[in-house]
């Protein structure tokens, strides 16, 4: 039957458990580095995600200096020379994983203080983890990486870009101020120790920020330099955050996993982002539900990957199964891209495919919202980090 | 008056209360025509969807094409389908332009209404005891997303766990969900990948075990047929020596009674051990050393079980035994009734198993645990299907000699290490088993949460796969219809539109594969189960 020698086949069963990157990464395979495909001067899609989420067709996106110098239709375009053309393929901005623990070397909170500012999610990342190659394959380009939800203040995300061991590519290393609420801030051997203490202890941290005390990132925050992103665990935990600096200068998105359709009552019209997610297949139809009845609502809503603790598709799954539950599918694509941007403070560099951005770019054999859409080409800062021609290979058999 | 009222019920909406309908239902009988069997075979209101796009069992379209359903089936499918007079009068006809119809999605590996689980495995249990028809909420989230059977496996503790079966999402007039479509779709067999590994050897030393019990225990049966032969001619010898002697001397065999129909004496007094249990094992007590030693007499010792058999055949007293002494006491030379071997209930369920009447259905996730598999499936010969399969990418050659297909679960698993069996997960799977040219189809992995995704999983599992690259083609769609009907063995009923087929049918507002499509209607035998239409 289909039996290969051996050694080949441990050559293949090698590739595979390997990784299917390998090939694809420069510092490894130094042949890639004369593909001038590596680094294009132009990318010709069939269709490509606008700035508003909706798909439409036949774009060129001309890159220059790793970034995007401008979108023009296809057939204006006149260079010739290092244009990736997929006729077949969507364009999308690279996914943004809005919270995750990606590239987490150890713990990452500490859990002496309640109120714990000065910590850096920066510090406990490892530049070289494997949770990027990962991200990457996934069509993920930018993850932050959130300080877990133990302490009331938990200190700065940081976001960074998945090519982290390739090159310099931290998009901001002190910030956003992530804040907790709810029942994993509450400890048994230091305050607060319930949702009343906790939340009588953000106001008071609040005040204190609000009145030049305190620790300088508090100070920003509650001034409105720093923005911030509140994980709350549980409903009236979301309605405490809102409660208590809704009405003030603060910047803030709030993230929420549960499925209490009371949360549209608290956002709607405070023009606060929200951060649902990550879905899996275990979710409720009301968790499921949400994401459609907050955008109804005019509710901005980020979904969110946890990547590593869900699996590298979580992000895009999380992002069809909204649709499936009656998300409108742009809203559903901005989720996952400009939305979670504008949320960590980068809507600036990544996000969206305009020009002036930094070109992190993905192509997808189709609407990325379709679970069985691959990930076929990624780009960051203009350079290619992963082709799927590879896996393919690898799937034919060939060793190489 | 009955037979009426049911024959000719398809013609009235079947949620009419029923008062209404069992003055109408006679009343129409007999307006209409004669015979109530005529009027039921005229007057089953038939269902047409006229003008989509339908997806045939090659994973082809056809488009526009029409589906006559009639009944709880499918009556014919293609293009501007005439209908018969009767037909074109009373016919429900949906107009599904723009729209697409697939077969119902097929959960090949389910826990949709799954209320329960056995502690200990037992081969004779069914996962239909544990199906909790009233679980509304979940069927009809599962019809939502056009989920319209399941394969349900029996859980609990690893081992032979007992039958699995294949449920279709019906409603039922009282309003429960669910028809046993195959109520012995596989015998189900846990290896418990999720052990450690010498809890893996003993679960797989106690399959192996029961299954030669089972052949030692047909043995012992052969045996006993054939000790009962000799028994009964024995019986008629001496019978004849007995009416010879008293022919000479005197009349009067009444104290001996003719031999009875063995079958319906009792149950002999002291019950002789069940092959293979108490017999022969010192390792129902779990010691592990005992447990190497007897794993190494399995594996070597064919013959085995031949010995038992000897063992067994003498154990009854040989009736050649009571024929040397012949001066001794009359008693005493009487040839021994044979004993009939206990009703073995979990053997002859392996019995119908390795006589491929039913086929063995073996969650292995590691690549040990699959290659025990295919080795406990090429002694007995047993039809195969491996389920789980999270390292089948490692072994998918030895997988594509032994031809087992393959049910793959959830393909979304966290980024973690995990120490258990899911430790080597990757979703690139389904890609390498289509490589190897492995059949295979994908299920939700036994998650009752997870069955109303089967679509969406599938689609993930094959986003991997070149061929779905391919916009027109629906790789992940013919996974969880016609490929996974046939690997839970009711290929011939569900899973395909096509003439004589259970008329399952999905009426998507699109695309499938588009999340943005959505599912409009679906039908579970004929029937609209979704939406269901308000009282």
């Amino acid at each position: 039957m289909n039996t290969l020698p051996p050694p080949l086949q441990a050559a293949i069963i090698a590739c595979i458990i390997g990784s299917n990157a390998v090939a694809a990464d420069p510092l490894t395979n130094p042949n890639l580095y004369h593909d001038s495909l590596l680094r294009p001067s132009a990318i010709v899609a069939g269709r490509y995600v606008a700035p508003d989420g909706t798909l439409l067709a036949n774009a060129a996106i001309v890159l220059e200096d790793g970034k995007i110098k401008e979108v023009v239709p296809a057939e204006n375009l006149e260079m010739t020379a290092g244009v990736v053309r997929r006729p077949d393929g969507v364009l999308s901005p690279g996914l943004i994983d809005v919270l995750s623990s990606a590239g987490a070397y150890g713990k990452v909170h500490e859990s002496a203080l309640a109120v714990d500012p000065g910590v850096s999610a920066i510090d406990a990342l490892d530049p070289r983890h494997a949770d990027f190659r990962k991200a990457v394959e996934a069509g993920v380009t930018t993850v932050v990486l959130a300080p877990a939800p133990i302490n009331l203040v938990c200190g700065t995300g940081a976001v960074v870009k998945t090519d982290m061991g390739r090159g310099a590519s931290v998009l901001r290393d002190d910030g956003p101020l992530f804040l907790a609420l709810g029942p994993s801030v509450w400890q048994p051997d230091r305050e607060p120790t319930s949702r009343m203490g906790s939340v009588a202890m953000l106001r008071q941290v609040v005040a204190e920020a609000g009145s030049g005390r305190g620790h300088r990132r508090l100070q920003e925050f509650v001034a409105g330099e720093l923005n911030g992103i509140v994980l709350c665990g549980e409903l009236p935990d979301l309605s405490a955050a809102i409660r208590t600096m809704g009405a003030g200068q603060a910047r803030f998105a709030v993230a929420y996993n549960g499925d209490g359709l009371g949360v549209v009552e608290d956002l709607a019209g405070t023009g606060i982002p929200v951060i649902l997610g990550s879905f899996a297949f275990e979710s409720t139809r009301r968790a499921l539900s949400l994401p459609a009845a907050l955008t109804s609502a005019d509710v901005p809503v980020a979904l969110a990957g946890n990547l590593p603790a869900a699996s590298r598709k979580a992000l895009r799954l999380s992002a069809a199964l909204a649709v499936r539950y009656g998300m409108d599918a742009a809203k559903a694509r901005q989720a996952i891209t400009a939305t979670p941007a504008a949320v960590a403070g980068v809507a600036d560099r990544v996000g969206a495919i305009r020009s002036g951005l930094d070109a992190d770019l993905v192509v997808f054999s189709d609407d990325p919202l379709r679970p069985d859409a691959a990930v076929l080409e990624v780009y960051i800062n203009g350079v290619r980090v992963f082709a799927d021609a590879d896996q393919v290979q690898a799937l034919a058999g060939d060793p190489q | 008056m009955t037979g009426t009222f049911c024959q000719i019920r398809p013609l009235a909406s079947h949620l009419r209360p029923v008062r209404d309908r069992v003055g109408l239902a006679p009343m129409l009988a007999a307006l209409l025509l004669p015979s109530s069997i005529a009027a039921a075979q005229l007057f089953e209101r038939a269902t047409v969807i006229r003008g989509a796009r339908v997806v045939l069992a090659d994973g082809t379209y056809l488009d526009p094409g029409d589906v006559l359903i009639k009944g709880e089936k499918i009556q014919e499918v293609g293009a501007k389908l005439e209908l018969s007079f009767a037909d074109r009068l009373t016919a429900k006809t949906i107009d599904g332009s723009g729209k697409t119809v697939t077969p119902g999605i097929i959960d090949a590996w389910s826990g949709l209404g799954r209320a329960g689980a056995a502690d200990q495995p037992d081969a004779t249990a069914s996962a239909w005891d544990a199906f909790n028809s009233y679980a509304m909420d979940d069927f009809s989230e599962a019809r939502q997303n056009g989920v319209t059977a399941v394969f349900l496996s029996p859980g609990g503790n690893p081992g032979i766990k007992g039958l699995g079966v294949v449920v279709q999402l019906r409603v039922n007039e009282n309003g429960s969900a669910g028809k046993l479509l195959a109520p012995e779709a596989a015998l189900c067999i846990d290896l418990g990948s999720e052990e450690s590994a010498i809890a893996r050897m003993r679960t797989f030393q106690s399959v192996r075990k029961k299954f030669r019990a089972a052949v030692d225990y047909r043995k012992s049966l052969e045996d006993y047929e054939e000790e009962l032969k000799e028994y009964l001619e024995k019986l008629k010898e001496r019978q004849g020596e007995k009416q010879k002697g008293e022919d000479t001397g005197k009349k009067g065999a009444k104290e001996e009674s003719p031999p009875k129909e063995p079958e319906k004496e009792k149950p002999s007094e002291k019950p002789e051990p069940t092959p293979g249990e108490s017999e022969r094992s010192p390792v129902g007590s779990g010691d592990f050393v005992d447990v190497m030693i007897q794993a190494k007499l399995t594996s070597t010792s064919a013959d085995d079980s031949s010995d038992a058999g000897a063992a067994r055949k003498d154990e009854p007293a040989p009736p050649d035994a009571s024929k040397k002494d012949g001066d001794d006491k009359k008693k005493e030379d009487e040839p021994k009734k044979p004993t009939k071997p206990k009703f073995d209930p979990a053997s002859e369920m392996l019995l119908r198993a390795i006589d491929h009447k039913l086929p063995v259905r073996i969650e292995a996730h590691r690549s040990a645990d699959i290659l025990n598999a295919l080795e406990l499936a090429d002694e007995y010969n047993l039809d195969t299907i491996l389920e789980g399969g999270t390292d089948a990418y490692l072994v998918a050659n030895r997988i594509a000699e032994a031809d087992a297909p393959v049910v793959l679960g959830k393909t979304t698993r966290t980024e973690l290490f995990e120490p258990n069996e899911f430790r080597r997960h990757r979703e690139e799977n389904a890609a390498w088993l289509g490589h190897w040219g492995v059949p295979f189809t994908i299920g939700t992995g036994g998650d009752p949460s997870a069955a109303r995704f089967a679509a969406a999983n599938a689609q993930l599992a094959l986003s991997s796969m070149p061929i779905a690259r391919d916009r027109n083609s629906i790789a992940w769609l013919r996974a969880v219809t016609s490929d996974a009907a046939r690997v839970i063995g009711v290929g011939d009923r569900i899973g395909r539109l096509h003439k004589g087929m259970q008329a399952d049918v999905v009426i998507w507002s699109g695309d499938p594969s588009d999340p943005a499509s959505r599912v409009e209607q679906v039908l579970v035998a004929g029937k609209v189960v979704y939406p269901l239409p308000e009282n």
